[in-house]
C-alpha cells in the first residue's frame, strides 16, 4: 500500500463544505501516484444533471454541475469496485448526508434524489434510515481552515480528510469536519469471519470533541453527531451497523471502585509522553469494541485499526511528528493521522 | 515457548503463624527448579534458612517447614535465576508465613549473604517489600491465610515469564496474593533491554488480580501493583509503578474490556485481550516515580473481554489452555481448576 496525500488546502468561510468536498472527490479520483484512484459512479448537481455512470459535478460552485446547490450529490466507488459511499449536499454548504453500502452499490437516482442502496447505512444523517436521512452539520460555516484528504491507493482502501482553523485559532481547532475510513490491522478481527473490516470516524461541524477521544470513543446512539460507526458481526442473526467506540486507555489511579467502574484516568492519548529510547513521538492503535448495554445492537469487539491512531503524548493540532519516516503522521486532537513527510500549515 | 504447569495446589490455609505462605514459596521454588518438561529448569543460585545454612552456589532451602533447610524460618531466602542466566529474583521470608521480600536483579546478580541476611546486587529492585530501599525492605503481606488454590506456570524458552496465583478455595475470592512476571513486547525492542513486568498481589485486597491492582498507580512497594523497569539503561530509568490499562468508552467513563463485551459472536468463544502497560502523566505522588512513558504491551497474562468468575475457564487455542482469575486471564495446561 501507499498513502496518497493533498494537504495543506487552504478554504475561506465561503462555500464551505462543498468546496471541501468538491477537492476531496477530485483527489479520490485522481490515479496513483496522485490520489488513490477510486470512480464517482453516479452522480445528481442538485438541479438538472444526472449521470447513473459518471460525474457530472463539474464546480464546488452552485448553478448546473455544481455540488453548491441545495442536493447535490456523487457516489464515489472504492477502486476494486465494491464499496460506496455517497455524499449529498444539505440546504446549506456546512450539511450533508453520508451513506455507506458495503456491496450492493447505489442504484437510481435523479438530478435532485440521491440514489439508494439495498444495504445502505447512514454515517452522518439526521435520522438512522437512509432512505429519509436528512443533512447534518458537517464542516464548520464559521471559520476558515486547512484541510488534508490522504488515501491508500491499495490495501483496504483507507482514507480521510481533516483539518483545523486557519491561522491557528487555538478554540476552532476541532469544529468542523473530519472523516476516517479506516481498515483493521489484519489478526486482530475475526479472519475468516469479519467480512468489512471497516471503521468509519466521522465528526461533525457542531461539537466540540470533534478530532477528541470523547467523539472517538462515543458510545451515542444518535446518527447525526461525531462518533465512529461500523458493522458488527456482518453477515451473522447478530449483524448491526452504528456506533462502536474507540477505546480510551485508562487507570484508576487508584479510585476505581471494587466494581471497575469507577473514576478512570485517560493514559492514552496524550498522556504517556515521547519514548525517551529514541527521543521521538510514538502513535498507539485503537481498539474498536461495543458494550451489549449501549442499546446499538449486539456488543463485541470489531477489531484494531490500522492507520488512525492515538497521540501518545500531548501535541497541538497541526504537529507532524516522525513516527516511522519523516512527517508521517499529524496530530489534529486526540489522534494521528498519516500525513505526507512535508510540512503543515496552518 | 512452551508453558510448563503444576496447577490445583490446595493450600491449607493456616493462619498467620502456619505456614501455607511457606508452602506456595517452596512448591513454587520447586516446580521453578524442575527441568522441562515438568518445569522451567531455572536454578538456585544462592540461599539461607534463616538460622545457620548458606550457599553461594546452590540451594539449602529442603523444605516448607521451620527449623533446618527449612524456608519456614524468618528471613529464609533464596534467589531464582533463569535459564539463561541474565535475571534473578529474591524472594525472603519475613516474621510471618504471609510476609515476602521480593528483590528483582536485571543483570547484575545478587552477591554475597549469609544464613539470615539475603544476598545483595547493585541493581536490586523492590518488586514487594516495605520500602522501596532494597538494602531494607521488610517483609509485607502477600498471601492471605485462606485456604487456597494455587496454580503454578512458567514458560520454559522464549523470555521464562512465570506465575504463582490462587483465589480461595469455595469462595474463588481474588484475594489470595500471587506473582505475574511477564514478558511485554516492548516499545523499542532492540532497545529495552528489560521488557518485563511485574504484577504482584498482597493477598489482602479485593482488589488483586483484578483491573483495579492492575491499574492502581498510587500503590506503594509494599502492596498490589504492576511494577517494572521504564527506560532501563537510560539516565531515565527507573523502576516503579507501570500500570496495565483498561479500555473504555464515552470518554473514560464507560469500562469495555475488561468484561463488559460479549463473547466472539462468530464463533461463541470467549476472549481476552493483551494488556498496555504506561505510566502517564499526571499527578505525582511522593511515593510513585516520575518518569513517564510506554512500557510496552503484555505477552501472556490478558484481560478477560466478557465476563466470566475466577477459575473459569477459557479455550483460545485449545481446551482451557487459559484460566480467569479476577479480571485476569493466565496460561493454563488445560485441567479443570479445582474450586
Amino acid at each position: 500500500m501507499t498513502f496518497r496525500f493533498s494537504v495543506n488546502n487552504p478554504y475561506s468561510i465561503t462555500n464551505t463544505g462543498q468546496t471541501h468536498l468538491y477537492d476531496f472527490k477530485q483527489f479520490m479520483k485522481s490515479s496513483s501516484p496522485t490520489g488513490p484512484g477510486w470512480t464517482v459512479s453516479k452522480s445528481g448537481d442538485g438541479l438538472a444533471a444526472f449521470s447513473s455512470t459518471g460525474d457530472i459535478i463539474t464546480s464546488s460552485g452552485s448553478g448546473a454541475g455544481g455540488l453548491g446547490n441545495t442536493n447535490a450529490w456523487f457516489v464515489l466507488q472504492e477502486p476494486n469496485g465494491q464499496r460506496e459511499f455517497l455524499w449529498q449536499r444539505g440546504a446549506s454548504s456546512g450539511s450533508w448526508v453520508i451513506l455507506y453500502s458495503y456491496s450492493a452499490r447505489f442504484t437510481g437516482g435523479a438530478a435532485a434524489t440521491r440514489p439508494s442502496a439495498t444495504d445502505a447505512v447512514v454515517v452522518l444523517g439526521s435520522t438512522s434510515n437512509p432512505a429519509t436521512a436528512a443533512a447534518s452539520s458537517h464542516f464548520s460555516t464559521s471559520f476558515n481552515s486547512i484541510f488534508h484528504f490522504g488515501a491508500n491507493d491499495a490495501d483496504g482502501y483507507s482514507f480521510f480528510y481533516g483539518g483545523y482553523a486557519q491561522s491557528y485559532i487555538t478554540s476552532n481547532n476541532n469544529a468542523t469536519a473530519c472523516m476516517f475510513f479506516d481498515e483493521l490491522q489484519s489478526g486482530t478481527y475475526n479472519d475468516g469471519y469479519e467480512t468489512d473490516p471497516r471503521i468509519i470516524y466521522i465528526a461533525g461541524g457542531n461539537s466540540s470533541n470533534n478530532y477528541n477521544v470523547a467523539s472517538v470513543s462515543s458510545n451515542t446512539t444518535s446518527t447525526d453527531v461525531s462518533r465512529v460507526v461500523g458493522f458488527l458481526y456482518k453477515g451473522t442473526i447478530y449483524e448491526s451497523f452504528g456506533t462502536i467506540s474507540g477505546l480510551g486507555y485508562v487507570v484508576n489511579h487508584g479510585n476505581a471502585s471494587a466494581a471497575g467502574t469507577g473514576t478512570g484516568y485517560a493514559c492514552v492519548p496524550g498522556f504517556v509522553g515521547m519514548d525517551l529510547f529514541t527521543k521521538k513521538d510514538i502513535v498507539l492503535p485503537i481498539f474498536y469494541a461495543r458494550r451489549g448495554t449501549d442499546n446499538v445492537g449486539a456488543g463485541g469487539f470489531k477489531g484494531v485499526g490500522k492507520y488512525l491512531k492515538y497521540k501518545a503524548t500531548s501535541r497541538p493540532y497541526g504537529t507532524t511528528i516522525s513516527v516511522v519516516s519523516h512527517n508521517d503522521y499529524i496530530i489534529m486532537g486526540d489522534l494521528a493521522f498519516p500525513f505526507s513527510g512535508g510540512e503543515a500549515q496552518f | 515457548m512452551t508453558y510448563r504447569f503444576n496447577v490445583n495446589n490446595v493450600i491449607t490455609g493456616s493462619g498467620i503463624s502456619g505456614n501455607d505462605g511457606d508452602i506456595v514459596v517452596y512448591n513454587f521454588k520447586t516446580f521453578m527448579k524442575s527441568a522441562s518438561p515438568s518445569g522451567p529448569g531455572w536454578t538456585v543460585t544462592r540461599s539461607g534458612d534463616g538460622l545457620a545454612a548458606f550457599s553461594s552456589t546452590g540451594d539449602v532451602i529442603t523444605s516448607s517447614g521451620t527449623g533446618a533447610n527449612g524456608i519456614g524460618n524468618t528471613n529464609s531466602w533464596f534467589v531464582l535465576q533463569s535459564p539463561n542466566g541474565s535475571r534473578q529474583i529474591l524472594w525472603q521470608r519475613g516474621t510471618a508465613n504471609s510476609s515476602w521480600v521480593i528483590l528483582y536483579s536485571k543483570g547484575s546478580l545478587f552477591t554475597g549473604g549469609t544464613a539470615s541476611s539475603r544476598a545483595t546486587a547493585t541493581d536490586a529492585a523492590v518488586v514487594l517489600g516495605s520500602t522501596t530501599d532494597p538494602s531494607t525492605a521488610a517483609g509485607s503481606t502477600h498471601f492471605s491465610t485462606t485456604t487456597k488454590i494455587v496454580h503454578y506456570g512458567a514458560d520454559d524458552t522464549d523470555g521464562y515469564s512465570f506465575y504463582y496465583a490462587g483465589y480461595h478455595q469455595t469462595t474463588l475470592a481474588t484475594s489470595a496474593g500471587g506473582l505475574y512476571f511477564d514478558e511485554v513486547i516492548p516499545l523499542d525492542t532492540n532497545i529495552d533491554n528489560d521488557y518485563y513486568i511485574f504484577f504482584v498481589n498482597a493477598g489482602n485486597s479485593t482488589n488483586e488480580w483484578t483491573t483495579q491492582g492492575l491499574g492502581a498507580e498510587n500503590s506503594l512497594a509494599n502492596t498490589f501493583r504492576v511494577a517494572a523497569w521504564l527506560y532501563a539503561g537510560t539516565p531515565f530509568q527507573t523502576f516503579g509503578i507501570t500500570p496495565g490499562a483498561q479500555w473504555r468508552s464515552n470518554g473514560t467513563n464507560n469500562v469495555v474490556i475488561p468484561g463488559s463485551i460479549s463473547q466472539n459472536l462468530y464463533t461463541l468463544r470467549d476472549i481476552a485481550f493483551p494488556i498496555f502497560y504506561c505510566h502517564r502523566n499526571g499527578p505525582v505522588f511522593t511515593n510513585t516515580f516520575d518518569t513517564v512513558g510506554f512500557k510496552g504491551v503484555g505477552m501472556y497474562m490478558m484481560q478477560k473481554g466478557n465476563s466470566l468468575a475466577t477459575a473459569s475457564t477459557m479455550s483460545i487455542n485449545f481446551l482451557r489452555d487459559y484460566i480467569v482469575i479476577g479480571d485476569c486471564v493466565l496460561p493454563f495446561n488445560g485441567s479443570v481448576p479445582s474450586t
